[in-house]
């Protein structure tokens, strides 16, 4: 039912074959210099042209000296040895001598030599043809395969440059595919990856859209199919292509090779583990591949294992990265907030233990007092979480703002209302003009813009001024808090927006340094909204932050809307 | 504030609905407690309570469903409680028919303003017996279409009018930007709030200008994010 033989580079050739033409296309330099050398009608032309000429030229010349001279004929073998090899220049060297002996040496027209010394003439002559012929052909033989190596070196750095290339394995299976199609002479590759066999999914076949030989179920039927080691199996054409091939229904007959269809199958495994299969099929009747064909297959093989084992190793980094920068963050986060948070709760228990301890009698002013400072504490904590969760949503790209136009004093009245009490002892100065675009925010971001701005400036600039301002600047409206505080260096203005920076201020700055949390999600919530934030100094002597917010274009509101 | 009033918490949160309750108790009001959307409902049948305060985040409901089923049969104030980055539920609440919101963590200071703002509104009715509606020292005049600010005339156009009138007619009460844009403009409308916070302002301005107290420039409140609320005091 099938001849199988074991081993990539086996050379085992069943044994007389005819070889009907199955070049069915333009065979690859590679595949004409494979092709065994068979007695080509061009060389038998040239043994019997060059021989003919030979004689002539000895005729000629024992006409023009008076004495024939054999040598010439080594000429004849010489170009047939180099251009047709050892098995032709030696039947030349043989005709050689007959055609000598027939033609010039008396008695003529007869194979019979009357002279003794005639006799070890031809015979040295013989011995010299056969070796020179067999010289020539080596020096053939050499050429040849000094080509062959040449050209499937070529084809393997052109499939090794095929992969390097490729971004993954998935992108160089096909081109692989295409070129082992070309270089090794086969009719279709076609490339499954998967753990076993019947697993396997096709990332690239040489001939897409045709069907496939079902080969794969058969395969797995086959004794020791699951070793590593590359095979051919020999195939009925009709089983092959028939669905549910390997019931074992097909007639138990040796296939013959114009129905047969060879495939080969190579494991593609990286440290032991199958990863997948190449395969490959010889064009219809053909025999089975040479050594340098079965070469670049298992290169082919071996070359997307390891590009898989890459691949592999890349998205391992990649995810490892990913969870190492999310750990990253989240230590960062965890590190920065844990004052952050433990400060309130500190505050809250004291209060609360305060009012409930049996032993202390508090006055209800007395315990208004300790209550409110629980209220406090507790703001701050909401204050804080809600950061936390800003910055979550900002890192994890999840902020959808909803853009509306608003005139900004409207949302900057609110906030300041909410937050001035937390502001004391700092005053807050309010500048902004009557006349100002609308913006375009998400009114809800500007809330959290502001009572961070607001919030970082009260900390810095505890009983300083700080003044909240409003500009148009050329289709954006410009929000800005500033403070008398003492500042934060120049040098370490650029870095202030990022996540978990504290600035090193000066003296008349509160102890907490806060969490490094505020100014990046103003900046993140500023971005989002496809406005922007800057910090330089400010006019009062400290820090100004700028919060860019993109303005209503003018005469927006069309004149017709209002009746 | 009104006192004696029966209130109902639907809070599936046993510590914070108790210390809201502990308060209202104190300030003299009966309370009911609710930790579902079933025993709200059942509740809801057996006192029909002055008012709800309802959380929206329920372990068998959606607090919707207490909405929904309240205002098919009463026009209760209802004041939704729901935790922040939920604002679609919160606009989805007040379009069917809550009457305010707070967000978690609030402070009793504010419900306890809340409270009075709807409470107030559900005792009187919106307009006077001469068709005017009155909110501090803005009176708009339904029948003869003029608005007044203290005895000065403000003049308004046709859709600044209109707006003030729908934000006049239920004090107390948070309007939310589709509601507006629906009274206003009409239902086409109801999803272009682009223009209606600028419409706003400028209506705000135009109160404010006729003001010297600069009580009526405090009149509407813009809710970010949900729409405006009409200072009920």
């Amino acid at each position: 039912m099938a001849a199988r033989s074991v081993g990539g580079d086996s050379h085992a050739r069943p044994a007389a074959r005819a070889a009907p033409p199955y070049h069915e296309r333009v065979p690859s330099r590679l595949a004409t210099l494979v092709r065994v050398h068979r007695p080509s009608p061009a060389g038998l032309a040239l043994a019997a042209g060059s021989l003919v000429a030979a004689t002539l030229l000895v005729w000629v010349l024992e006409q023009l000296l008076g004495a024939p001279t054999v040598a010439v004929y080594l000429l004849a073998v010489v170009a047939v040895g180099m251009g047709y090899g050892s098995w032709l220049a030696v039947a030349t060297a043989a005709a050689s001598f007959l055609l000598y002996d027939f033609f010039f040496v008396p008695p003529y027209y007869t194979f019979a030599i009357s002279a003794p010394d005639e006799w070890v003439d031809l015979l040295v002559f013989l011995v010299v043809a056969i070796a020179v012929g067999r010289l020539s052909a080596l020096q053939l033989q050499r050429r040849r395969e000094a080509e062959l190596r040449s050209a499937e070196a070529q084809a393997m750095f052109a499939m090794s440059r095929d992969t390097a290339t490729a971004a993954t394995a998935l992108e160089a299976a096909p081109l692989l595919a295409a070129r082992l199609g070309r270089e090794a002479e086969m009719a279709r590759v076609w490339i499954g990856i998967g753990a076993s066999i019947p697993e396997e999914r096709v990332v690239a076949d040489s001939r897409p859209g045709e069907a496939r030989p079902s080969v794969a179920t058969r395969w797995t039927l086959q004794p020791g199919a699951a070793d590593i080691q590359p095979g051919w199996i020999k195939v009925r054409e009709t089983a092959v292509y028939r669905r549910g091939a390997g019931d074992g229904r097909e007639p138990r007959r040796q296939p013959r090779d114009n129905e047969s269809l060879t495939v080969m199958r190579v494991p593609i495994a990286a440290g032991g583990e199958a990863i997948g299969s190449l395969w490959a099929t010889r064009p219809r009747g053909a025999p089975f591949p040479g050594r340098s064909h079965s070469r670049l297959i298992a290169a082919a093989a071996d070359q997307l294992a390891q590009s898989v084992v890459r691949d592999r190793l890349a998205s391992e980094a990649t995810a490892m990265e990913v969870a190492r920068q999310g750990d990253a963050l989240k230590s960062a986060l965890l590190d920065s907030v844990s004052h952050d948070l433990r400060t309130p709760l500190a505050a809250i228990r004291a209060a609360a233990g305060s009012l409930m301890d049996p032993d202390v009698e508090l006055n209800p002013d007395e315990a208004r007092k300790v209550a409110d400072s629980i209220d406090r504490e507790a703001q701050r904590l909401s204050r804080l979480v809600r950061n936390m969760l800003d910055l979550g949503r900002i890192e994890g790209g999840a902020l959808h703002p909803s853009l509306e136009l608003y005139d900004l004093a409207d949302l900057v009245e609110p906030v300041l209302e909410r937050v001035a009490p937390a502001l004391a002892p700092s005053t807050v100065e309010v500048l902004i003009p009557a006349e100002l675009p609308a913006v375009q925010v998400d009114a809800l971001f500007v809330d959290q813009i502001l009572t961070n701005l607001l919030e970082n400036a009260a900390r810095y600039a505890a009983g300083k001024q700080i003044r909240v301002a409003a500009k148009a600047v050329s289709g954006e409206v410009w929000l800005s808090v500033g403070d008398a505080g003492p500042g934060v260096p120049p040098a370490a203005l650029a870095r202030l927006f990022d996540r978990f920076y504290r600035a090193q201020r000066g003296p008349g700055s509160r102890s907490d340094g806060g969490s490094g949390i505020g100014l990046a999600v103003v900046k993140g919530l500023a971005d989002a909204m496809g406005g922007s934030a800057v910090a330089g100094p400010s006019s009062l002597g400290g820090l100004e932050i700028v919060v860019r917010l993109v303005a209503e274009v003018e005469a927006a509101i069309p004149p017709g809307t209002e009746q | 504030m009104s006192d004696g009033a029966v209130i109902l918490i639907v809070e599936d949160d046993e510590l914070a609905r108790a210390s809201i309750a502990t308060n209202l108790r104190a300030r003299g009001h009966e309370v009911d407690e609710a930790g579902d959307v079933r025993e709200a409902l059942r509740l809801w049948d057996a006192r029909r309570p002055d008012l709800i305060l309802l959380d929206l985040g329920l372990p068998d409901l959606d607090g919707q469903a207490v909405i929904l089923r309240v205002r098919r049969e009463a026009n209760t104030p209802i004041i939704v409680v729901s935790a922040r980055g939920r604002e679609e539920d919160r606009v989805a609440a007040l379009d069917a028919g809550a009457d305010d919101y707070l967000t978690k963590p609030f402070g009793l200071t504010e419900l306890h303003a809340r409270m009075r703002a709807v409470l107030r509104r559900a005792a009187g009715p919106a307009a006077d017996t001469e068709g005017r509606l009155r909110l501090g020292p803005v009176v708009l005049d339904v029948p003869r279409h003029e608005v007044h600010v203290g005895e000065t005339p403000v003049d308004l156009t046709p859709r600044e009018y209109e707006l003030l009138k729908v934000l006049l007619s239920q004090p107390g009460r948070v309007v939310t930007a589709g509601r507006l844009l629906r009274a206003v403009w009409g239902n086409a409308y109801s999803d272009e709030s682009h223009y209606l916070h600028v419409y706003v302002s400028r209506l705000r301005r135009k109160l404010a200008a006729a003001d010297a107290s600069g009580v009526a420039a405090k009149l509407i409140v813009a809710e970010p994010g949900v729409g405006y609320r009409i200072v009920g005091e």
